[in-house]
């Protein structure tokens, strides 16, 4: 993977969110630096929910934080609207603010536990200094639409809530503000599966009635796949593949998609992991030195010469299904083991 | 405790009965595990699945006998091959884990020492249980290594946790538990703080050197998936008791609780469409300092009925013997032959 290019962006007017060549670097001393996000470009269309799916030190959170230019990138371009967010400084972002909001992974650290539910909600419209009585109403509505009664959580902080609850008073205090893109960072990781389906039906819900368009960030294929329109996969600060939800998991193309798939553990018991598949220990390399070329054939078992010296360009393989890799499978098979992420006949 | 073991399959290498641990809390004792039976044989891998709360820590705790001073362990007995842990002292546990049991945790952040490089601390345990020499244990921290799928051993001898991937850490600890060769290995949770394809590497690991050890493996997971894929039986917890468990095929193929019903329909799946509504579980696992009287998942059950609201159902196997659940009114399956659809409301007389 390690790809770049703009082949995938689209022509649309109702393009809501438009990154351009993002780059994020951290310095961290002795002249070393993360390459966090390299390169990266794509578009989210208004309502649409875009995943952003890859592994710890993907980037993918960075490149979510660098939209709302928390901080912002190094370089590259982020439209919203039309206009570039980078540009942007003091007041003039800050008038943005309201419009493109966040929720984090863990929603309990993420409220300040010595407040009452209904002070965390208002925050955002006190500091816009909403009249009093607006503020009221409003925060009572978004209550109740994430689905906590007003009067019974107003006297209460966030650790009387169990995680799913505190998700939902994050929610609230995103959507109070009636913002246009939520970035959701990893929302149900840090949930028990049955209350991970409550919240992603509220999110569901949500986006509905409030119209909103999504970042979903996770790590989860199988959450991603559930609530996006369009995927993208992300290895070592660059996009591997994009594809709308239901081509990308019924044919994946990158093999590094294809191990993600075929990594996930799935609920059936004719399938024994029986520690017979020899498992390199292969790590991800570090940002601080990613590999030249493609950035992911250091593990790829598909990787030749010219992967480990020229970066792969995004290019289309088939209909709003983009992919940067040098030798993608197109068989529109999908893995079910790790013996077939090469493909069939490819023989890893 | 060094002598020749038994290669007895007679007898279960692990008997657990009626464990229940409580802790004592200000607003009441909180029955952590209440009640909870199984056994385990040589050389058989359990999994045990639950949600945060379920009490599924606790329980591997108890077994290791392994909770802190607040923590009240009763119950008929937890017999590790015909001896008892309870009743040990402190002195004999110290001899015990390692050789016998060993345990791997969720974090290896927090259960490696910091402060100590990751040589010593796989030979520490070989050379105080099987007295060896310091240039034999490195000897073998070396093999063991190597074993568990650590490239450059030599070098990672002498490096600290921190220099290490998490993958890598998590590695260490499961060379540290198997460095005593135990006969059981608990492992709590020990692929949840890795990433998915580092996670599929550590289950092979655990599942290769279980079949070449014989060594006994209980699992514990809240991941349905990992517990498919690697348990010869499995049990699902609930509000600190076993809700149901069997053996993993006929288990899965043939769901009887509604809990675990419940619980497979909210996992997302890759062949639904997307944008499918999950079916999640509503309300909230019940407060286990008073817990409900019934049925404790009866308040959040949809097929729930008066009698499941006043009287515990037991824990039985009325349709198999080695498929034991707890509920009036199962879900049956027979009908439609998927996990999570529809059933019939076949009552069972089930009686304690």
């Amino acid at each position: 993977m390690a790809g770049v290019g703009t082949a995938h962006l689209r022509e649309a007017d109702d393009v809501l969110v438009r990154v351009e060549h993002l780059v994020v670097e951290f310095p961290v001393g002795n002249g070393n630096t993360v390459h966090a996000v390299s390169d990266v470009s794509f578009d989210i269309r208004a309502g649409e929910t875009l995943g952003l799916v890859g592994e710890s030190g993907c980037g993918k959170s960075t490149t979510g934080r660098a939209i709302l230019q928390l901080p912002p990138p190094t370089s590259g371009s982020v439209y919203f609207e039309g206009v570039d967010l980078t540009t942007l400084h003091g007041d003039r972002l800050r008038r943005i603010r309201p419009r493109a909001q966040m929720i984090f992974q863990d929603p309990i650290s993420s409220l300040n536990e010595t407040r009452k539910v209904p002070d965390l909600v208002a925050e955002g419209l006190r500091v816009w200094q909403h009249p009093k009585n607006e503020i009221e109403t409003r925060v009572n509505d978004v209550l109740e639409a994430v689905g906590l009664d007003p009067q019974a959580v107003k006297q209460r902080r966030p650790r009387q809530f169990s995680g799913g609850q505190c998700q939902r008073i994050c929610i609230a205090r995103a959507l109070v503000l009636e913002p246009d893109l939520i970035v959701c960072d990893e929302p149900v990781s840090a949930l028990d599966v049955s209350v991970q389906a409550q919240i992603l039906n509220l999110l569901e819900e949500m986006k509905a009635r409030y119209k909103l368009t999504l970042l979903f960030i996770t790590h989860d294929l199988a959450v991603v796949r559930n609530v996006s329109d369009r995927i993208i996969v992300m290895y070592l600060g660059r996009i591997c593949e994009v594809a709308d939800s239901d081509e990308l998991i019924s044919k994946p193309a990158h093999p590094y998609t294809r191990l993600l798939m075929s990594s996930v553990p799935r609920v059936n018991p004719d399938q024994k992991i029986t520690g017979q598949t020899s498992h390199s220990s292969d790590e991800i390399p570090s940002p601080l030195n990613p590999p030249p070329g493609c950035r992911f054939n250091t593990r790829c078992p598909l990787a030749q010469d010219i992967c480990r010296t020229e970066v792969p360009e995004i290019r289309e393989i088939g209909p709003r299904h983009f992919v940067a890799c040098h030798f993608p499978v197109t068989d529109g098979s999908a893995p079910q083991t790790v013996a077939d992420v090469a493909g069939i006949g490819a023989g890893v | 405790m060094t002598g020749a073991r038994p290669e007895s399959t007679t007898r279960p290498l692990l008997v657990v009965d009626n464990l229940k641990t409580q802790f004592a809390t200000p607003r009441g004792r909180l029955r952590a595990v209440d009640g909870v039976s199984f056994q385990l044989g040589v050389g058989e891998t359990f999994g045990i699945v639950g949600e945060s709360g379920s009490g599924k820590s606790v329980l591997a705790r108890s077994i290791m006998n392994l909770l802190p001073a607040s923590a009240r362990v009763s119950g008929d007995h937890i017999l590790f091959d015909g001896r008892d842990l309870q009743t040990m002292s402190s002195y004999d546990l110290k001899h015990f884990w390692g050789p016998e049991i060993a345990m791997v945790f969720q974090d290896p952040m927090t259960s490696l020492n910091p402060v100590k490089k990751v040589g010593v601390q796989i030979t520490e345990s070989m050379r105080y249980h099987l007295g060896l020499s310091k240039a034999e244990a490195t000897k073998r921290a070396l093999d063991l290594m190597h074993e568990v799928g650590i490239p450059e051993p030599k070098r990672r001898l002498h490096q600290y946790p921190h220099e290490l991937s998490g993958g890598m850490r998590q590695r260490i600890a499961i060379a540290i538990a198997l460095a005593c060769e135990p006969r059981l290995l608990i492992a709590d949770e020990p692929t949840t703080a890795l990433d998915v394809t580092v996670q599929k590497q550590i289950l092979e690991l655990l599942a290769r050197l279980q079949r070449e050890r014989g060594m006994a493996l209980i699992l514990i997971t809240h991941d349905f998936g990992v517990v498919s894929g690697m348990a010869d039986r499995i049990a699902v917890m609930y509000a600190g008791q076993l809700v149901e468990s069997g053996g993993a095929v006929e288990t899965f193929s043939d769901v009887k609780h509604p809990y675990t019903e419940a619980l497979l329909a909210s996992i997302p799946q890759f062949d639904q469409p997307s944008h499918t509504r999950l079916q999640a579980i509503g309300g909230r696992p019940p407060d286990m300092v008073n817990p409900p009287t019934g049925c404790r998942f009866a308040p959040r059950c949809k097929y729930a009925q008066d009698l499941c609201r006043t009287s515990p159902p037991a824990y039985a196997n009325p349709t198999s013997p080695d498929h034991f659940f707890r509920c009036f009114f199962p879900v049956d399956n027979k009908s439609s032959g998927a996990v999570g659809s529809q059933r019939s409301h076949a009552h069972l007389e089930v009686s304690a």
